[in-house]
């Protein structure tokens, strides 16, 4: 009873909002209509939110949606999860624990967030031998690398400032890492994952570019274990979201796309079994928050 | 339905005098050594070894089979789930050898990790740290430290469960594996908890914080499993063949008393730690007096014992369960 219930009030938000994208800036809902109308037999499709596109064009499109909302990213991501995202943030690194020595690929990693957290916690800790540590952040946008870079001056988190560790900004697709083999300890990605085109091209390469005895660590939003709170947290997102990013960032697609995104991603113990067919071993989840959000990690052993 | 069997099979145990629903289905694949192997023994040279024996041969094979069909039933399932969804049914298939395997070549690595890391025990303590110099020194880089997400206590339950294994290993050997008879029972015994705590004098000065770690709730289950299997071995190659009430109280008396001695020897400054020992031999004289006592005065403890029983069989269950004995 309760599944039929929470996937009718699914698709009831479904119609609100498709109502509602037509009222939307015309360029956008024209580019994201035909997307899902034109589909031809050839090509393989993906999907996009709730909408079903080619392939080759859920990049752009991811593309196009960060390029939007990369000024805005950081106040929506704050305002969104009413500031708990930086309590996730800060459990995700406390779970990698960084020490002193590390080579550290934030993937996704835009604007610095968790890079940001990983140098603080590094320069908390003493480090008698001055071991070298370094972290490069990666992202498929160069606009939200932008946005990262300029924090990171503003805070002092460059590598002229700091004494043992290099940080270096680097604009990467995650399926296509232009990194050699074994170039890293840890590979972390938080909330990024889930705009990829191909998971399983994404988790190969991360565990191409790590060492043996590396982690691979994800933070991503996940599904919630509760039904009732699955019902709470849907409403949420399709009815307060959305409105939200217009009024916030004056993006109601970008965000649109987010809650649905969210709700494509596979769930936890699917996703764990896709990092262990990449050939992680220990791989193991944690739910946070009821399950809003999960880390995965895994290690290459 | 896996319940019902269980209480029926207790019932069944229970009127043979076993101290433990061992052999329960449920538990069987946990513990790779079913502690039913101590009847068999008990009753060793009467004629009732052979009707013991046909009786766990039968259970046996009841139970085989009853996996068998569990198994069957599984598959079905899955194969009608598995049409859906092609990644859930990926994952089943492969569980198995190839699961063993990847299981097993983890397990050594870790085993390869804390073996590296107890040797930084005296520096850093039962740490994290340790363990993260422990895995750089077997070549892998400190991230891997996130195998241990209990951080020391992973550390102490493996120094546990290594030195315990030691221990069992020089008492098979002391008597030829459980067949030879152990002339003083109570000074074998002495001498067992007496080694296992001689084992630990290397890392005396970061005890406390391994003792503390074990006595966190989150541990309990696994640091109070690892001491009953040790007090069970113990007894066991002490020569302890009993099925009655006293396999409870001698088994929970012997690790009464190495606990209270661990927590002596800390304090003890004495040299060879002298003090330590006789402490120990007084206790057990103690619990030797205690137990004539209770044998003497049988009657009247009666009702007491049994409803202590039930818990004892209640808790190991459930602290039993999840502990691999391995």
């Amino acid at each position: 009873m309760q599944t039929t219930r929470s996937t009718r009030l699914l698709s009831l938000a479904r119609r609100f909002v498709h109502t509602r994208t037509a009222s939307q800036s015309a360029q956008n809902s024209k580019g994201m209509a035909s997307g899902a109308e034109s589909i031809s037999g050839k090509e393989k499709t993906t999907h996009f939110g709730f909408q079903t596109v080619r392939e080759s064009e859920k990049e752009q499109k991811v593309h196009e949606v960060f390029e939007q909302v990369a000024n805005s990213y950081d106040v929506m991501n704050d305002a969104m999860s009413l500031g708990i995202h930086r309590v996730w943030k800060d459990v995700f690194v406390e779970r990698l624990g960084p020490t002193h020595g590390m080579r550290l690929l934030d993937m996704a990693g835009g604007t610095g967030d968790i890079t940001f957290r990983y140098l603080r916690y590094l320069n908390n800790q003493p480090n008698p031998q001055q071991r070298p540590s370094h972290v490069t952040v990666s992202d498929i946008n160069q606009h939200m690398l932008n946005v990262g870079e300029e924090r990171a001056k503003r805070l002092g988190l460059t590598t002229d400032q700091l004494s043992n560790c290099t940080v270096a900004w680097q604009c990467a697709d995650a399926e296509k890492l232009p990194f050699p083999d074994a170039s890293f300890t840890a590979y972390t990605i938080a909330f990024g994952i889930r705009n990829c085109t191909h998971v399983d091209k994404v988790l190969s390469e991360a565990y191409r570019v790590l060492q043996p005895g590396g982690r691979f660590m994800c933070l991503e939003f996940s599904h919630l274990t509760n039904e009732t709170m699955q019902w709470l947290y849907d409403q949420y997102s399709f009815q307060v979201i959305p409105p939200m990013g217009q009024l916030l960032a004056g993006q109601w697609q970008a965000y649109q796309y987010l809650v649905e995104s969210i709700r494509r991603f596979p769930k936890q113990e699917q996703f764990k079994q896709m990092i262990e067919q990449a050939g992680f071993d220990q791989v193991s989840y944690e739910n946070l928050t009821f399950g809003v959000v999960s880390i995965h990690s895994g290690f290459k052993l | 339905m896996a319940n019902v069997r269980c209480l029926y099979k207790l019932i069944r145990l229970q009127k043979l005098l076993l101290p433990l629903n061992a052999t329960s289905s449920r538990l069987a694949p946990l513990q790779p050594r079913p502690l039913t192997f101590l009847i068999a023994r008990s009753y060793g040279k009467d004629e009732k070894k052979a009707n013991l024996e046909d009786f766990r041969a039968r259970e046996e094979q009841r139970e085989r089979e009853r996996d068998a069909a569990d198994q069957a039933a599984e598959k079905a399932s899955q194969k009608e789930a598995g049409g859906g969804g092609g990644l859930g049914a990926k994952g089943s298939e492969s569980t198995g050898p190839e699961d063993d395997a990847k299981q097993a070549k983890v397990d050594a690595i870790r085993a390869k990790i804390l073996d590296a890391a107890l040797q930084h025990v005296p520096q850093q303590g039962w740490t994290r740290q340790a363990i993260i110099l422990g895995a750089e020194e077997s070549g892998y880089p400190s991230v891997v430290h996130g195998m241990f997400p209990e951080g020391g206590f992973a550390l102490v339950s493996h120094f546990n469960g290594k030195c315990n294994a030691q221990l069992v290993e020089s008492l098979q050997q002391k008597t030829d594996g459980g067949k030879q008879e152990v002339e003083d029972p109570l000074d074998f015994l002495v001498q067992a908890v007496r080694q296992r705590l001689e084992m630990v004098t290397p890392y005396k000065t970061h005890w406390p914080q391994a003792m503390a770690l074990l006595a966190q709730p989150q541990h309990a289950p696994t640091a109070l499993a690892q001491v009953l299997t040790l007090v069970d071995d113990i007894c066991y190659y002490s020569g302890d063949r009993s099925v009655d009430f006293g396999w409870y109280t001698r088994r929970v008396g012997l690790a009464t008393i190495m606990k209270m001695t661990e927590l002596y020897f800390l304090q003890d400054k004495s040299p060879g730690h002298a003090q330590t020992w006789e402490f120990l031999k007084s206790r057990m004289d103690e619990a030797v007096q205690l137990q004539m006592m209770l044998s003497q005065t049988e009657g009247m403890t009666h009702t007491f014992q049994r409803s202590f029983n039930s818990a004892f069989i209640t808790a190991r269950n459930i602290l039993g369960l999840g502990y691999n004995r391995n």
